[in-house]
């Protein structure tokens, strides 16, 4: 069955492995309350689910696709070139690069997107002092459809 | 009729529906970034006065190629979610962040609906 939480704390567990990250104090996780300290690099989390699509039938017990996005978005310190925030980004791609699989503790499995692949975007001027890179993680899950009575 | 002429008469009928999928799709693309889409999930752009979501355009500058574009300086930061935790507070009832990547992600399930509305 689909457990987007399962998913979301999985996708969290292996950015969190990556080299160089801020310090815990620095990062912003989906809807938990948290001020950034000027001159501080942080990073913030977008979990993002993308739908999902049955593949077989009947419905029930039937498999199902199951697409997303996990977002992060790396703040470095405005007008300080990119090397630092270019290399967080570089340590996160590293940990969830195309074709990672994920094990999840109910028997499936997250696979990080090849078509996409993840990639980090432009480094651009944001506010307060920062500038920032978003890092995009496309994922996908195939898991079996229940339908409940 | 001749078996030439049914040939002739089946090759334009999907060059045509051909173009319908394709002048379609593009055109579902732009309203997935714009207004959202089921199909994609895309949220849609958020509403204040309305200048970004009438920025988006879909343009043709080739026969079989199609652009969606916005010229405003600011659509990234919209796009990526910028400042969550920091200036950006998301007042609009309507739409949010991410739809470009959304509807990039998820280009395949929208066109397969224009094919099956093609197909009748």
């Amino acid at each position: 069955m689909i457990d987007d939480d399962l998913m979301r704390l999985a996708l969290r567990n292996r950015m969190l492995q990556a080299s160089g990250l801020p310090s815990s104090a620095n990062q912003a996780f989906s809807n938990e309350d948290f001020t950034p300290t000027t001159g501080v690099p942080y990073i913030e989390e977008d979990f993002v689910p993308a739908g999902s699509q049955l593949l077989g039938f009947p419905a029930n017990g039937a498999a199902i696709e199951v697409r997303g996005l996990y977002v992060i978005r790396w703040y470095g310190v405005i007008k300080q070139g990119e090397e630092a925030i270019r290399a967080g980004a570089k340590g996160i791609l590293a940990k969830l690069s195309a074709g990672t699989v994920l094990p999840l503790s109910n028997g499936d499995a997250v696979r990080i997107s090849g078509r996409p692949a993840p990639w980090a975007g432009q480094v651009r001027p944001a506010a307060n002092g920062f500038a920032v890179c978003p890092i995009t993680i496309p994922y996908w899950l195939i898991t079996q459809n229940a339908v409940i009575a | 009729m001749s078996f030439a002429d049914e040939l002739g008469r089946f090759a334009l009928a999907v060059r045509n529906r051909s173009q319908a999928v394709f002048v379609n799709s593009a055109s579902a693309v732009k309203d997935s970034i714009t207004d959202g889409s089921p199909i994609t999930t895309a949220p849609g752009q958020p509403v204040d006065t309305g200048a970004l979501k009438a920025s988006w355009v879909l343009e043709f500058p080739e026969p079989d190629l199609a652009e969606v574009s916005t010229n405003l300086v600011y659509a990234p930061a919209i796009e990526d979610g910028e400042g969550q935790h920091g200036p950006l507070t998301l007042r609009s009832k309507v739409g949010g962040f991410h739809s470009v990547k959304l509807t990039a992600l998820n280009f395949d399930r929208l066109v397969e609906a224009e094919v099956a509305k093609a197909a009748g």
